[in-house]
């Protein structure tokens, strides 16, 4: 075998930081959680009508801080308005800026009209804000036939986002972990399996339990899914079949931080399938890993996959430090999260036992 | 709506952190508001406002705030034509890039006739065309002008003050320098110094023992580096007119080895021809001990056309050396291969590869086989070779190991006429019958081994092939495999890729071949050409195009000889003369004890800088009494020198006096008494033509396309080495230089008192050769292109039809054959400017030659000797592997070069040159990557840093070169009363020549050089290393 050396070498700084990561992994995590409102809420399921409005809210808390991180990835956030001045029908990534507004639309008025009915209700209890409510509810009508055209617009728009985001990885050439169609898969899927962990979660702070065998029934799901196309991923590179995974694993062959990772993405799937086939009704632990696997994969894909050579021989390692555009960056993206979930519970209840929309009672 | 404590606090928590977390984003955006980050401009951004705009339909605005200039780089030694972009305002350089009407710099380039404008209009992305072979600098060419601005130039003439190399020194006038540098007196405070006047003496014999020595003027010897398009001003001054026989450039450390192979190869030891692969059309090269792309001149052209054929066209190339180049990479493919092969082992593989080509005839015998070149041209070879020229062999025979000649054979004539040019050789033709070369009527003999009756005498004959053959034959592949390191299967395999292409495949060195055998090692893989019969075609083996001579007896001016013209004479310093013919080997042969002589000499090498400061400072043949250093630097670039001679060159009573134009301080010049400023890279005039590897004529102009910021002199030009040597010939009132020293034809005399009275008209013959005199420059060019600002000097200097034409040259960077003119029109398969001289397979010149040490004779053709000392002994026997493990070697990056290391922007991306070692041998020897090592051999030793590289062979160590400075920067010199800056960055790395041999074999113990070319040995030195 020939061994590359790199004559002259660069080491070369991640131009996709981690919060390319948290846009990935928040982004993802809405459109899953926004699908697992949707039975609920559009469909008027009974079994998903609590866990569906707790979709709902993970949708909204991750759907209004995704873009907020992936301003801050443009390194100069103000360009994100040459997108609109300069359109390039071309591009992914630039098709993504009309797709994100498509589906943030689309949710946050598939959310209003789902929370009428709430909104209306707040107004008519005594409160300082209750003129607020009134304005809110506008008229607090239920209107399934207004929620379906407006949960049709953020299906659309969500399944957009999930194939942008996938696509205007898997086509980097240069980057050999990218440059493969399980890519956009794996995202999505991992996208639905974080979008139930939040789900899970947030039903977990609500303090029900009613809904956690369901929600660990879809999740065992989707990491069965995540394991058949990671095994399809790693078979098209042994294999050969794809020339770019298979030059990743010859470069990630022989470090031993890589196969670490391998055995901890593994690991932590294998562990998060045990927990959701055999302890149905736990919410909290099976929702921190399925969260712990959507971060892991974007984390791999984004950083690791920057840290294999692009056009000479040197990995580049990435260190997580104390700066803004990186850990800190995490922790204000984590504290944006909670301030906003608790705004959006502080001002509309999404406990069962406020009536959900639709409900007669 | 209530909200508890708890959540109100992590609520604000939350908030909290997302403040801190997007603190920089948010600083970002607010910045932008107030229009912190704004570039400086729309398009370019924080660059240099563009120097022109071309609009979609082509048409071009100027920003007047630029100058863009056409001229020629110096941050090597290739001389590619740039384009300098320049601030009119503060006269600053701004950027540099590729002139398209140079060949060096763009592919294809553009025609002479495409005006200023166009050119301008081509480097833009109008129709792509400023991308389709883009015109280009080099990273280096690029950073190296920032030199000129560099705090440590010397900008006024200096005289040390203290001992030699104590790095203090004192400003002078230019009137107290000319002063004492031509009277000479007390002047140090340390005894008389004779004058250049009173050295100026050019009757006195050296020693009237030994008159053969000449006169005393060649006691001043003139280091000089590189032609830059101004030696031939230096050398009509220091030579023709002052006299002295010793100007020598730097080729002995350079690539000395290499060219005297390819010297060898074509008969001419003293001018060394060469040539190169035509890599545009070839569909197989070997390089060896050369890295296309990265190092050997020149490497910016060859690296574009290398990658283009690789690419588009059938190239493919291995490149044979002990470490990866750039030339094997990822880009290449399967295009380009790298071959480890073991230090100065090269004569083995080529004598491998000469071996399979003789033993299964794969050697173009139809070419060989034509005795001149006329009968050669007939039957379809551009290109002849002595391939059937007889060679006596008949032991103790007077002219044993020469060729058999027509005077030979019975021919009468003069006796200053016997064995020169028109004495012709003698071959065999199909019926065996002897012939004279000239004369032959068709294909000669080949393979002749036989015994011809000659003046009654038996004698016994080679022809030249035999002579190569029966050499290559001496030993078989397994046993040069083991030589080499190369398996045998790989030799046979690259001698039948070799000789699978017709005409189109090559071998070409350069640099690589500087070990204790590279003499040899160039010439055996040089003569595989000749053997594949590739010289002159296209995808062969190509000469060179060659230049315009400025200098000449020219269409307009004489510029070559002038009234009192000297022409110098004696024994040159550097010994590169038959030893035989000294008075001290008639004196030890009288004794019957010719050999050893007291230091080796070197008839068939060039003029050698190595061994003239050694000899000279010893006194050996003939002591130095004053040395001119213009632009050299022999103690950092020759293995082992500094050693060898630091001691003495600092001792004025061994060399009394020491000048040096320079505009810089470096680790020679800082043993000078006096320094003078030189102008520096764009301050400059020149005429100067490619080194090689353009098939067509290319004439680089240099010219001042910016100030020159040295001081002035009394009459108010800058001073440099031009006006510094004509001060001095006016001062000693010596012939060529003042009023009346240039003629032209029509006998008319004109004053050469500025340096543009000599290259103005020298530009003027330039312009009127060749077929037909260049166009005139237009006004525009001349605006456009920045000669504006030295029309005033054009028109003062030259005739009035001059002036447009020589414009023309300067507004276009030099004079350049179109690119179509490459291929002989008659047959588009041959070259155009093709070489000229006959391949010997057999150098009678070498081959009579005798080793001055140990009486041996040297062997005429290419062979495969291992690297040995001067007297022959193999340096493996005098210091063995297993005390000397290793073997250290030297290599050149593509970013640094001996004197580019005060380019900060360099540095930036490379700064400094960790010693490369091999994984295994890592691991041997206990050390990391980043280890701290003393790397020792027996010339000393020196701590690196060690890379741990898989580009490089078991056993060897490799050091960049262009780092390990102690000048230029690395140490802040005092100035008068000023001290200059500290930079530690320009003292990083090392450099290998500090630790370089001297030959234990040599009486003198001087540094080591290969034993016929005289050059610096710095590849394959023996060494061991262990942590610091």
């Amino acid at each position: 075998m020939n061994t590359t050396v790199e004559v002259l070498g660069f080491a070369r700084e991640p131009a996709w930081l981690p919060w390319a990561v948290q846009y990935f992994f928040l982004i993802g995590i809405s459109t899953g959680a926004f699908f697992l409102s949707l039975p609920g809420l559009v469909w008027r399921h009974p079994d998903w009508r609590g866990v569906s409005r707790r979709a709902l809210l993970a949708a909204l808390v991750c759907g209004l801080t995704a873009p907020v991180a992936l301003l801050a990835d443009l390194h100069q956030p103000g360009r994100f308005l040459n997108f609109y001045l300069h359109p390039n029908l071309g591009s992914w990534m630039a098709l993504g800026s009309f797709f994100i507004p498509l589906y943030l639309f689309g949710l946050i008025g598939y959310a209003w009209l789902c929370l009428r009915p709430q909104l209306a209700d707040k107004a008519k209890q005594p409160s300082p804000i209750a003129g607020l409510y009134r304005r809110l509810a506008y008229g607090g009508h239920d209107n399934p036939s207004a929620i379906r055209a407006a949960a049709i617009a953020a299906t659309l728009g969500a399944v957009l986002v999930l194939l942008y985001s996938g696509m205007e990885m898997m086509v980097v050439q240069a980057r050999s972990l990218w440059n493969t169609a399980m890519l956009p898969l794996i995202f999505a899927i991992t996208a639905l399996t974080g979008g139930i962990g939040m789900t899970a979660l947030f039903e977990a702070l609500t303090g029900s339990r009613q809904s956690a065998a369901l929600l660990n029934q879809w999740l065992a799901r989707g990491v069965w899914a995540t394991l058949v196309l990671l095994a399809a991923w790693l078979v098209l590179g042994l294999s050969g079949m794809s020339p770019a995974t298979a030059e990743a694993l010859a470069a990630m062959g022989s470090s031993f931080g890589w196969l670490a990772t391998g055995v901890w993405l593994l690991g932590s799937t294998l562990f998060t399938l045990w927990m959701a086939v055999n302890y149905r009704n736990s919410l909290l632990m099976p929702a921190l890993l399925a969260l712990h696997g959507a971060w892991l994969i974007r984390w791999i894909v984004f950083i690791g996959g920057q840290s294999l050579p692009k056009m000479g021989s040197t990995s580049r390692s990435y260190y997580l430090i104390l700066t803004p555009d990186s850990l800190l960056g995490i922790v204000g993206m984590a504290g944006l999260c909670l301030t906003l979930y608790i705004i959006l519970t502080s001002l509309v209840p999404w406990d069962d036992k406020s009536s959900a929309c639709g409900d007669p009672t | 709506m209530k909200i508890s404590k708890r959540r109100q606090v992590l609520a604000l928590g939350g908030l909290a952190a997302f403040a801190a977390g997007y603190s920089a984003t948010a600083g970002r955006m607010v910045g932008k508001l107030l229009g912190h980050d704004a570039p400086k401009h729309n398009t370019a951004g924080d660059a240099p406002v563009p120097e022109f705009r071309v609009d979609r339909q082509g048409k071009l605005e100027i920003n007047t705030a630029q100058q863009v200039s056409y001229t020629t780089c110096l941050g090597c030694t290739t001389m590619c034509g740039v384009r300098v972009r320049i601030d009119r305002a503060s006269g600053k350089v701004l950027r540099v890039s590729g002139n398209p009407y140079s060949p060096l710099s763009t592919d294809p380039h553009l025609p002479m006739k495409a005006s200023v404008r166009e050119s301008f209009i081509a480097i833009s992305a109008l129709n792509g065309k400023g991308l389709d072979g883009r015109s280009t600098a080099c990273g280096r060419g690029n950073a190296v002008a920032q030199q000129i601005d560099s705090p440590f130039r010397v900008l006024t003439p200096l005289k040390r003050v203290g001992a030699r190399n104590s790095g203090r020194w004192e400003p002078i006038s230019f009137e107290q320098l000319l002063k004492e540098v031509v009277n000479g007196g007390n002047l140090f405070g340390e005894g008389d110094v004779e004058g250049l006047m009173a050295l100026r003496d050019l009757a006195t014999p050296i020693d009237s023992k030994q008159p053969a020595l000449g006169p005393r003027v060649n006691q001043v010897a003139v280091l000089s580096s590189v032609n830059d398009g101004r030696e031939n001003f230096a050398r009509r001054f220091f030579q023709q007119s002052y006299g002295t026989l010793n100007f020598i450039g730097h080729g002995s450390y350079c690539g000395g080895s290499y060219r005297s192979g390819s010297g060898a190869l074509f008969g001419d030891m003293k001018t060394m021809p060469h040539c190169k692969p035509d890599f545009a059309n070839a569909e197989f090269v070997l390089f060896v001990g050369t890295a296309p792309g990265q190092a050997g001149n020149p490497f910016k052209r060859q690296a574009t056309l290398v990658a283009k054929a690789r690419t588009d066209g059938k190239l493919s190339y291995v490149v044979v050396d002990p470490v990866l180049s750039h030339a094997d990479n990822r880009a290449s493919g399967d295009r380009g291969r790298w071959l480890p092969i073991k230090p100065g082992t090269d004569g083995a593989l080529a004598m491998a590869i000469i071996r399979w080509l003789f033993e299964n005839e794969r050697v173009d015998s139809n070419f060989l086989s034509f005795p001149n070149a006329a009968l050669a041209k007939q039957n379809g070879e551009p290109s002849f070779s002595n391939a059937s020229h007889l060679v006596v062999v008949e032991p103790k025979h007077p002219r044993e190991q020469r060729m058999l000649r027509a005077s030979d054979m019975g021919v009468e004539m003069p006796e200053e006429q016997r064995y020169k040019e028109t004495d012709a050789f003698v071959c065999l033709d199909q019926s065996g019958k002897p012939v004279f070369h000239d004369q032959a009527s068709g294909p000669a003999q080949l393979f002749v081994d036989t015994v011809l009756t000659i003046g009654g005498k038996e004698v016994r004959v080679k022809s030249s092939v035999q002579l190569l053959r029966d050499e290559a034959m001496r030993l078989d592949l397994p046993a040069y495999a083991e030589a080499c390191g190369i398996p045998a299967e790989t030799l046979a395999g690259l001698a039948k890729e070799l000789s699978s292409h017709g005409k189109k495949a090559s071998v070409i060195a350069h640099g690589g071949m500087m070990s204790g055998s590279g003499f040899y090692n160039a010439y055996a893989l040089l003569s595989i050409n000749a053997l594949l019969g590739n010289i002159n075609w296209q995808g062969g083996f190509v000469a060179n195009g060659g230049g315009f001579k400025d200098n000449g007896e020219g269409p307009r001016y004489n510029l070559e000889s002038f009234a009192g013209m000297v022409k110098p004479s004696g024994t040159p310093l550097g010994r590169n003369v038959p030893y035989e013919k000294t008075a001290e080997f008639a004196a030890r042969k009288a004794e019957n004890k010719p050999y050893p002589a007291a230091a080796p000499w070197f008839p068939n090498a060039p003029g050698l800088t190595t061994e003239l400061l050694p000899g000279g400072l010893t006194g050996y043949p003939y002591a130095l009494k004053a040395l001119i250093l213009w632009s050299s630097n022999p103690l950092y670039g020759i293995a082992g020198l500094r050693n060898k001679i630091a001691k003495d060159l600092a001792d004025p009573k061994k060399l009394p006096l020491i000048v040096s134009v320079d505009p810089f301080i470096n680790e020679s010049n800082a043993f000078a008494d006096y320094i003078v400023p030189d102008s520096l890279m764009y301050e400059s005039w020149g005429w100067v033509a490619a080194w090689n590897g353009v098939p067509t004529k290319a004439m680089s102009a240099r010219w001042p396309v910016i100030a020159p910021q040295a001081t002035k002199t009394p009459e108010g030009h800058a001073i440099g080495m031009e006006t510094f040597f004509i001060a001095l010939a006016k001062a000693m009132k010596l012939p060529g230089f003042g009023a009346d020293a240039i003629s032209d034809p029509e006998g008319t005399t004109y004053a050469l008192n500025t340096p543009e009275d000599w290259y103005l008209r020298g530009g003027a013959n330039i312009a009127w050769l060749g077929k037909e005199p260049v166009a005139d420059a237009t006004e525009e060019d001349i605006v456009l292109s920045g000669v504006e600002r030295l029309r005033p000097v054009l028109e003062k200097t030259l005739k009035p039809d001059e002036v447009a034409k020589v414009a023309f040259l300067l507004s276009r960077g030099g004079r350049y054959q179109p690119g179509k003119d490459a291929y002989d029109e008659d047959d588009p398969r041959w070259m155009r400017n093709p070489m000229k001289s006959m391949a010997h397979l057999w150098n009678e010149n070498v081959g009579a030659s005798k080793n001055s040490l140990s009486g041996k004779r040297n062997n005429g053709c290419g062979s495969w000797i291992e690297p040995a000392f001067a007297d022959g002994t193999p340096m493996r026997k005098i210091y063995p592997a297993d005390k000397w493990p290793l073997q250290l070697v030297s290599y050149k990056s593509a970013l640094q070069n001996p004197y580019s290391i005060g380019a900060t922007r360099l540095l930036g991306l490379h700064p400094e040159n960790p010693v490369l070692i091999h994984p295994d041998d890592a691991r041997r020897m206990d050390v990391k990557m980043g280890d701290l090592v003393e790397i020792a051999t027996p010339g000393g030793s020196l701590k690196a840093r060690i890379m741990v590289h898989a580009g490089i062979l078991q056993g060897v160590a490799a050091i960049e070169h262009g780092f390990g400075h102690r000048e230029l920067g690395a140490r802040a010199h005092r100035i008068g009363r000023t001290t200059q800056p500290k930079d530690k960055r320009l003292a990083a790395g090392v450099n290998l020549n500090d630790i370089g041999l001297l030959d234990p074999t040599r009486p003198d113990k001087s540094p080591w050089v290969d034993a016929i070319s005289g050059a610096s040995v710095r590849n394959g030195l023996p060494a061991r290393l262990h942590r610091a």
